[in-house]
């Protein structure tokens, strides 16, 4: 049976409305280091929480049906924008600047104070509708970032900002960056798309992967095109990958894919980043290049897949939420550690966030259908697996050195227990010891 | 100095694993789509289940009568939790538990008997008014047992009550000379019932066979081993004459089982600590209190916890007859009330009263575990709150009086001021005539004379004194309090604690039951590991120095013969 664990410690904030898995973020959109939840609904309402407070620190609305939220240096600026997509085909960029601490609080006026949580898009560009999924990151390993979006009718579209925009984009809103984002490539798909993630391949250069139906993937490659004045005339080509996994149960099923999953230190010096599947009917998959390294089968339906370091021992686990609420933990080597969330899951994603705004703290959130969001934020654990003193205690070099020092010799489990349970309880530190009488 | 780092750490417990209570379908059940929920448990509805081998685990019912034993095992070289629901014959539907408990006898042959009390409610009819039967069900799992794989083949038996169960706990009574395990039942009926385990002719089971004293305990296929109810009086004298409902007991022996201490917690807020002279059935002295409100829990402890070396370390002789009575402590929780430790009971009785801070601030204490949790061989109070607050306190000592006596001695020191109110009142009203105690006035109304105002003053001055003198003797010896070491929030009420090294690796893990579930909860191993290494070489290096100086004697006995 797998390790379950109990989280206690949460915030919850109030949020009306249904959202998409997409539209929900745990990033750092006023650039000081502490990371906020964003969280999008299909009324067009944007809510930017932070800290523990149940009530929104910005909020914007009337956006359109919003699908998918990213926070990425998008400009190239060297500063985190916030991008809102909507089913629409509306991009709206934010530029939320960071609160500015002034003991000035008691003359603003309450008017004034509902008019500071009121955020205005700094730039708005209609992009072709339909976009179901959103990658901000640099994909072709040019320093550059780039927007990828997933539509609906099996395409992917490259954008990426350019300065110094021709006059006839649409451009509302400040005056600050002119620009505007043109489309540099395009991929079209055989099979509808689950997700995009970029991934650190071996050599480590990013590649962009995208989730197919059944538990397959496809590498997107991204040629680079020169002088690309018209979008969508570049050639794009793509490698399917074949899985050997025969644990696939239906070929149709929606998959979800997460990539550039930390290794740390440990095990091979090579480079690259693991990369990790997930199907609704509860495949678990954990690639490094092209192999598998294990496959999970649950009975739960496996619709949010993340990555996040529970541990804090710099290698990232694998988590995966269901609709009901369970939520699995996944380290590199198979084990599991379970969550039961209490209620039916809306949206899910796990990440840092700042409880006190100073420091990031792993977090999972949980966007339930009763118009609240849970952020739990305690969720460090020592470790994934299961495992007991005598185990933990077999694994240090020092631990066998001193047993043969005390004349302890292949010792059985019983006399490890006894031994360790005098050495914890019975230890007094004026102890005196008297030797075999020889 | 080391011990001293080590005392003060405050370790971070977290969850090694989280077992639910089994969900119980309420409506349609047998269908997918049925309503289901996860039955609570109660206060009493847990035991552990300890194995000489080490498999230990960790048995918890939920109200509907659904079992389920907590264990860890070893599958593919992995350790792992493991949860299995214990079908418990004749717990018929629609029964509601109230209590459980386990005997664990490992003298002769592994064997354990599992009592469960529960309340059957009698089907509705037109003329009858509803009404409730209860049982007190024994399940004897008499072979070599492998955990509760088993239990089909187990012989139980059923015995009516005509009371409402309360706690079952279990004790040792000496009969004829042998240690024997009895169960032991709180009633409603403001009595504690005894069940003793007798062996009984199958064939005469049935029959009233009453002398199970003088029966021989013969492993004969005829003789079944039965449990019987039996008048406590002879093993119990501290049991007459109970006057309100008990909620809970908690039995000690010591002194090689001469001596018993008995802590009963009553309905009306009553505790009694009853010391009894085992050998000679005689009650040495009783004491007895009263809370303003329902006593929750109860429980005898000591602070210190000492366990004996191995064997193999060195083959030390223990001094076991220079054995000192242990110093017993109560702790008393209330359903309204802070928690309240009776220090030293055997010499002081109930009068030295400590607070555990705090422990009134998170909805009604329930539970109650002293265990070892830094590892400094000093016991820790737990308590779990229905707050759903796990607390923990440890003992300060404060009698070696050194400089850091920090902000909590001087609370203790404050409240000492109140306590002796006329005298501190009496020192201000010299200065401010305005507050006058009547014993101010009785003074003033002296004092009119010079002659006797220079009386006044010099009685004055040695008031004065006396309390000083007070306040550092208070100082010296009474500013022992228990400290708020840490706590640790759950998702339900806690129901219950246990300490259970459930892993078998010589570590005492914390059981905390909630409403919902079993938490099982560790400090950091990789953490507790350091600590076993230091001590490991701490240890290595005193051998190393025996063995040194035994070398250099012998060298020098050498010489002095050479010489």
């Amino acid at each position: 049976m797998w390790r379950t664990v109990s989280f206690v410690e949460r915030i919850e904030v109030d949020f009306v409305g249904n959202l998409f898995n997409q539209a929900i973020l745990l990033g750092d959109v006023d650039n000081d280091q502490a990371n906020e939840l964003i969280v999008g609904n299909t009324e067009g309402d944007l809510h930017i929480f932070r800290g523990t407070f149940s009530s929104p620190w910005r909020k914007c609305s009337d956006l359109g049906m919003l699908t998918c939220i990213g926070i990425g240096d998008v400009c190239n600026k060297g500063k985190n924008t916030l991008l809102a997509l909507t089913a629409e085909g509306w991009c709206y960029l934010f530029e939320v600047v960071a609160e500015v601490k002034k003991d000035e609080s008691k003359a603003e006026t309450e008017a004034e104070d509902e008019n500071k949580i009121i955020l205005k898009p700094h730039y708005t560009q209609h992009l072709p509708a339909n976009g179901k999924s959103l990658l901000i990151a640099d994909v072709d390993g040019d320093g550059q970032i780039e927007i990828v979006v997933a539509y609906s009718d099996r395409v992917v579209r490259c954008f990426r900002w350019r300065q110094d925009s021709s006059s006839d984009m649409l451009e509302t809103g400040s005056t600050s960056s002119t620009g505007n984002l043109i489309q540099i490539s395009q991929w079209q798909l055989s099979g509808q798309i689950g997700s995009l993630t970029v991934n650190l391949s071996e050599e480590g250069k990013p590649e962009l992967l995208v989730a197919q139906p059944g538990g397959t993937y496809v590498k997107l490659c991204l040629t680079v095109v020169t002088g690309g004045e018209s979008p969508g005339q570049s050639e794009s080509t793509f490698v399917e990958e074949r899985l050997g996994s025969a644990r696939i149960r239906n070929s149709m099923i929606t998959t979800e894919i997460v990539g550039g999953i930390n290794k740390g230190n440990r095990g091979k010096a090579g480079g690259g980043t693991f990369y990790a599947l997930s199907t609704l009917d509860g495949t678990l998959i954990l690639i490094e290049n092209k192999e598998i390294l294990w496959s999970l089968q649950v009975d739960h339906q496996l619709f949010a897949l993340t990555k996040l370091d529970v541990t804090g021992n710099g290698t990232e686990e694998v988590v995966c939420c269901g609709w009901d609420g369970q939520t699995y933990i996944v380290n590199h080597t198979r084990d599991v550690v379970r969550y039961q969330f209490e209620e039916n899951v809306t949206a899910f994603t796990a990440g840092l966030y700042s409880v006190n705004q100073k420091d990031n703290v792993p977090s999972f959130v949980y966007a339930t259908f009763n118009n609240k969001i849970f952020i739990y934020y305690n969720i460090t654990l020592p470790r994934v697996e299961s495992t007991n003193l005598i185990e933990v205690m077999d694994k240090m070099e020092e631990t066998h050195e001193l047993l043969t020092k005390l004349n302890i010799t292949d010792p059985d489990t019983s006399q490890l227990r006894e031994l360790y349970h005098w050495l914890l309880y019975g230890w007094k530190p004026d102890l005196s010891l008297e030797d075999d009488k020889t | 100095m080391e011990e001293s780092k080590i005392g003060y750490k405050s370790w971070k417990w977290t969850d090694a694993h989280f077992c639910n209570l089994p969900t119980h379908t309420l409506l349609y059940p047998g269908m997918s789509c049925g309503i289901s929920t996860t039955p609570q448990t109660n206060v009493y509805g847990h035991a552990k289940v300890i194995d000489p081998d080490g498999s230990n685990k960790f048995l918890v019912a939920s109200r509907v009568g659904k079992f389920i034993s907590l264990e860890y095992q070893i599958t593919m070289d992995k350790l792992a939790p493991s949860a299995k629901i214990i079908p418990f014959s004749y717990i018929p539907a629609g029964a509601e538990l109230v209590s459980l408990d386990v005997i664990c006898k490992s003298v002769h042959h592994k064997r354990i008997v599992v009592g469960v009390t529960f309340i059957k409610f009698e089907e509705e009819s037109e003329d009858v008014e509803s009404t409730c039967k209860q049982y007190l069900n024994l399940y004897s799992l008499q072979e070599e047992y492998s955990g509760f794989d088993n239990i089909d083949d187990c012989f139980s038996q059923s015995i009516d009550l005509d009371f409402t169960p309360y706690q079952l706990t279990h004790t040792s009574i000496f009969v004829a000379g042998k240690l024997e395990s009895v169960f032991l039942l709180i009633g409603s009926d403001c009595k504690i019932h005894m069940y003793r385990e007798v062996s009984v002719s199958l064939f005469l089971l049935d029959s009233d066979h009453g002398d199970g004293m003088n029966h021989i305990q013969s492993k004969n296929q005829a003789m079944q081993q039965t449990f019987r109810e039996f008048p406590t009086d002879d093993c119990f004298p501290e049991f007459k004459d109970i006057s309100t409902c008990v909620h809970w007991i908690d039995i000690v022996y010591y002194n090689q089982y001469s001596r018993r201490l008995t802590a009963r917690g009553h309905r009306d807020g009553g505790i009694t600590v009853s010391h009894v002279n085992v050998d000679s059935n005689e009650m040495l002295s009783s004491w007895s209190l009263q809370h303003d409100s329902p006593i929750t829990c109860i429980k005898i402890f000591t602070l210190e916890y000492s366990v004996s070396q191995p064997g193999f370390i060195s083959q030390r002789k223990e001094n076991s007859d220079k054995e000192v009575d242990p110093v017993f402590h109560v702790l008393a929780l209330s359903a309204l009330e802070p928690a309240a430790v009776y220090r030293n009971v055997l010499s002081n009785g109930l009068k030295e009263p400590l607070v555990l801070p705090q422990s009134n601030k998170f909805d009604v204490p329930l539970c109650v575990c002293i265990v070892d949790i830094d590892f400094d061989g000093c016991n820790e109070i737990m308590i779990g709150t229905y707050g759903q607050e796990l607390l923990a306190y440890k003992f300060i000592s404060q009698k070696p009086m050194s400089k850091s006596g920090k902000s909590s001695g001087n609370e203790k020191l404050d409240e000492f001021g109140d306590i002796n109110d006329p005298n501190r009142n009496r020192h201000l009203s010299d200065e401010k005539e305005q507050r006058l105690t009547p014993v101010d006035i009785q003074d003033s109304l002296r004092s009119k004379s010079h002659e006797n105002l220079n009386f006044k003053h010099s009685t004055e001055n040695i008031t004065q004194s006396n309390k000083q003198h007070k306040q550092e003797d208070y100082m010296g010896k009474k500013c022992d309090h228990f400290q708020l070491l840490w706590q640790k929030s759950f998702a339900c009420p806690v129901m219950g604690i246990d300490r259970l090294d459930i892993m078998g690796d010589g570590m005492e893990d914390l059981v905390v039951v909630t409403l919902k579930g079993v938490h099982i909860i560790q400090p950091d191993l990789q953490e507790i590991a350091k600590v076993c290494l230091e001590r490991m070489n701490n240890i290595t290096q005193k051998k190393h120095k025996i063995k040194s100086d035994k070398h250099l004697s012998n060298v020098k006995s050498v010489q002095n013969k050479e010489k």
